[in-house]
């Protein structure tokens, strides 16, 4: 197993930091959803039923995917289409004391780059991205990661100094 | 202290380069902790699995893009010019922000209008770190690979997990 893993197998969801899952009830409209995804800057919207259970998740692949064409460009059709008629129900979710490796597991098991978290309750706790897990990663290992030119190729182009 | 970056020589304790802008804070601290070297991170991104891209002209529709996207099951196309040169990338993100979220017919709207310009770009020698940054840092999900001017592949968030846990 390379060092890598190991990091992800002893870390768990919760040891993360805040991972904010923007939501809206469940009988949202795909509108207020796009807005939603907009500005939460998550790639993703949860929807919850009146307990803060997560029931479904819209993300920008879905909109790609799901949305009809008639209503890609038009707010006034996508006011008309219930969020529930594009979203992903039943979520892939995960337990926030479960470990990052377990999550990349499910990642690539199906597919998603979105798992839901749940608390000890199953109420929705967050959103865990693949971009999540990559940043904590090169957090872990600063000096092969951060340490580089702020515009890394523009930097190169021309020699320094001279 | 020595810019890592760009080489200047800057006053002792500033927290940014004077020249390049580069964060120097906590460089010239002694010690500096448990360093680990993985090298993993020093892959040359050649040698990372790269899919192929869906390539469009900056005058093809959206709605084109969006059905190639939809077919190959990706999520953005590059945009070329005449010449072949990567001129802009379109994602999913540029679907839901602008076109879906500002309400643009995606019929009778051009990629260049939507597209984002002058994208990121890495090389084919470039190490994976740099590509890691640029996923984990500044959030790109989709990273164009070149060879000198020429592009030979999209590097996607997906693709480096799943090689980073030894499933690629």
């Amino acid at each position: 197993m390379n060092v890598i893993a190991r990091i992800l197998q002893e870390t768990t969801i919760s040891q993360m930091g805040p991972l904010p899952a923007p939501s809206l009830p469940e009988d949202a409209t795909l509108r207020q959803a796009v807005e939603l995804l907009v500005r939460g800057h998550r790639g993703g919207v949860v929807f919850v039923d009146g307990e803060n259970n997560p029931i479904g998740i819209l993300s920008e692949r879905d909109v790609l995917r799901r949305v009809p064409e008639n209503a890609l460009g038009d707010p006034a059709e996508q006011e008309k289409i219930p969020a529930r008629d594009v979203m992903t129900r039943d979520p892939v979710t995960i337990p926030r004391t479960d470990s990052l490796f377990r999550a990349v597991q499910l990642m690539n098991e199906h597919g998603y780059r979105r798992l839901v978290i749940r608390d000890d309750e199953g109420k929705l706790a967050g959103l865990l991205a693949t971009r999540d897990v990559i940043q904590f990663l090169t957090d872990q290992f600063p000096d092969e990661t951060v340490n580089l030119p702020p515009r890394l190729r523009q930097e190169f182009r021309t020699p320094e100094g001279g | 202290m020595i810019c890592p970056a760009c080489g200047y020589d800057n006053i002792d304790g500033v927290d940014l380069c004077e020249n390049c802008g580069m964060d120097l804070a906590g460089l010239d601290l002694p010690g500096g902790g448990e360093v680990i070297q993985n090298p993993l991170f020093k892959k040359p991104l050649r040698e990372l699995p790269l899919k192929d891209p869906i390539v469009f002209a900056p005058s093809a529709k959206v709605l084109e893009a969006v059905q190639a996207m939809r077919d190959r099951d990706d999520g953005c196309v590059f945009v070329t010019d005449k010449a072949r040169r990567l001129i802009g990338v379109f994602t999913e993100r540029d679907l839901v922000v602008r076109v879906a979220g500002r309400g643009r017919n995606p019929a009778t709207t051009q990629l260049g209008e939507v597209m984002t310009h002058d994208p990121v770009t890495l090389q084919v020698g470039d190490p994976l770190a740099w590509a890691l940054h640029r996923m984990g840092v500044d959030g790109h999900r989709h990273l164009p690979i070149l060879d000198g001017e020429k592009l030979v592949g999209l590097l996607s968030v997906r693709q480096v997990m799943r090689y980073l846990t030894g499933e690629a």
